[in-house]
């Protein structure tokens, strides 16, 4: 992994010792190196895991030995100064004593998720230890939406589903899928991938795993498989009926645009705190079509538990919606097609106009789902035993309560109705569009939860945090804030406010006093960039296709800023310097266009173009084309790890899917191939060939 | 998806992993959207201050050229102003020093434009069949530094009147 290939400690991906070093006896006493050679003896035969627990034993008997630096001459690589008689400092004999550095990600899964025991099989002396995941046990306590758990990505499971994870002092293994997004998991991919040297001892770079794609074709796939990755999503589901589905939920996808849909949502969603799904939904790889693929599987897979079955199913239904909001915008549409079902004879011809608005339906209960999830989570944490007594925290989550129901309560009502028809029409249905049973069981779920969520509200609203609940809704501050903490856990990941509010703060506060000219002008100023910074936060998140877009009042207001003082850095931009040389490039560009069309101009000097002929032979551009999608897989691979709430680095990973996007590829198409670099890079050359 | 776009999005994605290489090395910097005023996107990266306490920065943009004009390379400009403070009449000498500093660096040159801004400049041609190679561009940029570490005090004492002109060039042999 790119970090361990940084830090300065051993691999762990080769033989990992828990016991000391083994010397030939070099000055030690007889006793001693004898009893050296038994345990290295033992180690070979049993393996590491093996060893520990031996070692474990062994000191509870008698007195640990006293040997705690290494012997020169060894070719051992334990950690050095580690006591070789004591349990690793992890506590988990399963478990190498060194592990490598975890990372904290967060539950992507909005039925959130348990960590499962697992068994190691230890490697022996020179192998690496295998891992069986026991799913039907779980460990410890339910790891919630957004929650934060540790992972080791480098330590797997057999099939390389399952990741090594630690949550609450306790180790188990997660879905992988279930804590990593999808450009994530395609790096993570690569990354261990290239992990290693390959034949003639170098390091393996992207160009390796694509190489020689006619001949060694096989070879490297069998590399992806036995790394364990396969595709991100298991099957097609029944048959032809899931084909058809399948093709048609595409074509909606392509109808639909995003533009102008994100910014109403987040519009709406700047109001209500539910800010991070635009990213979420828009970028993530479970939107559409797969999302749907995962329902299906979800539903055939007999090794679930019936819980767990329904609760993957109704959020794998409900991830192929795009956006929240478009879900709701388009129920319209699909009202027209619930009459058509109602009053149709056959429930042949139902299912015929039925399927056409499968994706508006399912967009309009993911809508509702949602929303109502999201609320629930608020509500839960404001009305938990925790929660009672802290009386300002409340009100505003009240609040946001209050906004969130009103939004849901046209999406629940819509869902409302589509469970009638779902009712009527669902054997039919079921068989022709599967997965359909376990939307309702979504559905159902989000109106229980919406009308408990309700009536408890306003039971509570009659208590004296009415009055205050009122004041803050009145004054609308908390509405434009962008953190919106509950019990210090922002639910709303805008743009850091942090110190810069602050100390905007103390400013604002000191120019209060004061009237002349100066002071109001900055007063002003300050007004503006708040505002800017608000748009400025939206702007970030906004997915566009189109890349060359800032709103112009943006960067004026930018430069004035330039002049506050006391304001943070990233508002006093230095755009003096900036211009200084994006003039100069802008100019060098400017004359070699003009150097270009002048050469044009002298087409009939015949030397000239003889030199420049740019007709290029089909060879090179297949090579071009291959440079190209080369490059897009180095991108990947040369993605940091993904840290949820760390706005540098998924502001990169936004750079590089927009690339992928402006080279015509569907990310999603590509991160469907996770673990199949050589189809990888065949799907983005024929993106290439489009554009020619 | 036009080509324009295309390339656009390709210059932030690199400029977004160049950043990320500088923040490996602890260097902190903005990466600045294009927008009406400034229609590329830069790297800006905060040096330290002179020793009289001015700003310095290094900015990094591509050269926007089309696939035509340059096929299989890319041009990132590495871009720094050199602060100084102008005495009437220096110019002259200045220009002169500029030449003679121009035959010892070893990456960029200095240049002056009309308006008196001194300012280090290089342009990085780099392959277009891959991304930008992390430590070779990170080897560029330290040389570039040190360029402007061992010469920026010598041009401004001449452009401020504080070193003559033959001092300087004595010094620079």
């Amino acid at each position: 992994m790119l970090e361990h290939a940084k830090s300065a400690s051993k691999p762990v991906t080769q033989g990992r010792q828990g016991a000391a070093p083994i010397a030939a006896g070099a000055g030690l006493s007889s006793a001693v190196s004898a009893q050296q050679l038994r345990i290295a003896q033992m180690q070979k035969a049993l393996g590491n895991q093996a060893m520990s627990r031996y070692l474990i034993q062994r000191n509870t008997a008698s007195p640990p030995a006293s040997q705690t630096t290494p012997q020169p001459g060894t070719t051992s690589n334990a950690p050095q100064g580690a006591p070789a008689n004591q349990p690793p400092a992890h506590g988990d004999p399963r478990l190498p004593e060194e592990l490598p550095k975890p990372r904290k990600v967060a539950m992507r899964s909005i039925m959130g998720a348990h960590l499962r025991s697992f068994t190691s099989v230890p490697g022996g002396g020179a192998g690496p230890d295998k891992y069986q995941v026991e799913e039907a046990n779980k460990v410890g306590e339910k790891i919630k939406y957004k929650g934060e758990v540790e992972i080791y990505s480098s330590i797997r499971d057999a099939t390389g589903n399952w990741v090594l994870a630690k949550q609450g002092g306790q180790f188990g293994f997660v879905r992988e899928d279930k804590v990593l997004r999808g450009l994530e998991r395609a790096r993570n991919v690569m990354a261990k991938q290239v992990e290693g040297k390959n034949a003639d001892g170098k390091q393996k770079t992207v160009e390796d795993l694509v190489k020689g794609q006619q001949e060694e074709g096989s070879a490297l796939e069998d590399l992806a498989d036995s790394t364990g990755v396969g595709l991100e999503f298991l099957g097609m589901g029944p048959g032809e009926a899931g084909d058809a589905l399948d093709n048609r939920i595409e074509d909606l996808e392509d109808k639909g645009g995003q533009e102008g849909k994100i910014a109403a949502l987040e519009k709406a969603n700047a109001g209500l705190g539910f800010g991070t799904y635009p990213i979420d939904l828009a970028a993530g790889a479970l939107g559409g079509i797969v999302g749907m693929k995962k329902t299906l599987s979800a539903v055939t897979d007999g090794g679930k538990s019936a819980d767990e079955r329904f609760f993957e199913g109704g959020e794998g239904v409900l991830d192929t919606a795009k956006a929240v909001q478009e879900g709701v915008e388009s129920t319209a549409g699909f009202a027209d097609n619930i009459d058509t079902v109602r009053g149709t004879e056959s429930a042949a011809g139902a299912v015929g106009d039925w399927a056409g608005s499968v994706g508006d339906a399912i967009k309009a209960v993911k809508s509702a789902f949602f929303l109502v999830k999201d609320v629930y989570d608020m509500f839960k944490k404001a009305f938990s035993a925790e929660g009672i007594g802290k009386d300002e925290i409340i009100s505003g989550s009240l609040s946001a309560i209050s906004n969130g129901l009103q939004v849901a309560q046209s999406a629940v009502k819509t869902v409302k109705s589509i469970l009638d028809i779902m009712k009527v029409g669902a054997s039919a249905l079921g068989h022709a569009i599967p997965g359909i049973g376990i939307a309702i069981s979504g559905i159902q779920i989000t109106i229980k939860v919406y009308g408990m969520i309700k009536s408890a509200v306003s039971a509570y609203k009659m208590t004296k945090i009415k009055r205050k609940f009122k004041e803050d809704y009145a004054q609308g501050g908390y509405v434009r804030k962008k953190k919106y903490q509950v019990f210090g856990k922002t639910l709303f990941t805008g743009r850091n406010a942090g110190v810069d509010t602050e100390e905007l703060g103390k400013r604002k506060a000191t120019l209060e006093n004061k009237s002349d000219d100066a002071s109001a002008k900055e007063k002003k100023d300050i007004q503006e960039y708040e505002l800017a910074r608000e748009m400025k936060s939206i702007n970030v998140k906004r997915l566009t296709r189109s890349s060359i877009q800032v709103g112009l009042e943006m960067v004026n207001i930018a430069g004035d800023i330039a002049t506050l003082s006391g304001v943070g850095a990233e508002a006093g931009m230095p755009l003096k310097a900036v211009a200084a040389g994006a003039s100069v490039t802008m100019s060098v560009a400017r004359m070699a266009k003009q150097f270009g069309r002048d050469r044009a101009a002298k087409s009939s000097n015949r030397v000239l173009n003889t030199i420049f002929d740019k007709s290029k032979s089909s060879d090179e551009k297949k090579k071009k084309r291959g440079n190209d999608a080369k490059v897009i897989l180095q991108m990947i691979a040369d993605l940091p790890d993904f840290e949820p709430g760390n706005d540098a680095v998924a502001a990169q990973y936004q750079r590089v899917e927009d690339f992928i996007s402006a080279c015509g590829i569907n990310p999603r198409e590509l991160y469907r191939l996770n673990g199949k670099p050589i189809e990888q890079r065949e799907l983005l050359m024929e993106a290439m060939k489009k554009r020619e | 998806m036009s080509e324009e776009q295309r390339i656009h999005a390709r210059d932030q994605a690199e400029l977004g992993f160049l950043q990320q290489y500088l923040r490996e090395y602890d260097l902190p910097s903005e990466l600045i959207k294009p927008s009406n005023e400034i229609p590329i996107g830069t790297l800006l990266v905060p040096l330290m201050q002179d020793e009289l306490g001015r700003d310095r920065y290094v900015t990094f943009n591509f050269v926007p050229l089309s696939e035509e004009e340059a096929e299989h390379i890319r041009l990132l400009q590495i871009y720094s102003v050199v602060p100084v403070e102008w005495k009437d009449g220096a110019k002259g000498d200045v220009e002169r020093l500029l030449h003679e500093i121009n035959a010892r660096t070893a990456v960029g040159h200095f240049g002056m434009k009309p308006d008196g801004e001194i300012h280090l400049r290089y342009a990085y041609a780099a392959t277009a069949s891959s991304i930008l190679p992390k430590h070779e561009i990170i080897g560029v940029l330290e040389l570039f530094h040190m360029m402007l570490d061992l010469f920026s005090e010598t041009i401004d004492g001449v452009a401020s009147g504080r070193m003559s002109l033959a001092q300087a060039l004595e010094n620079l042999q």
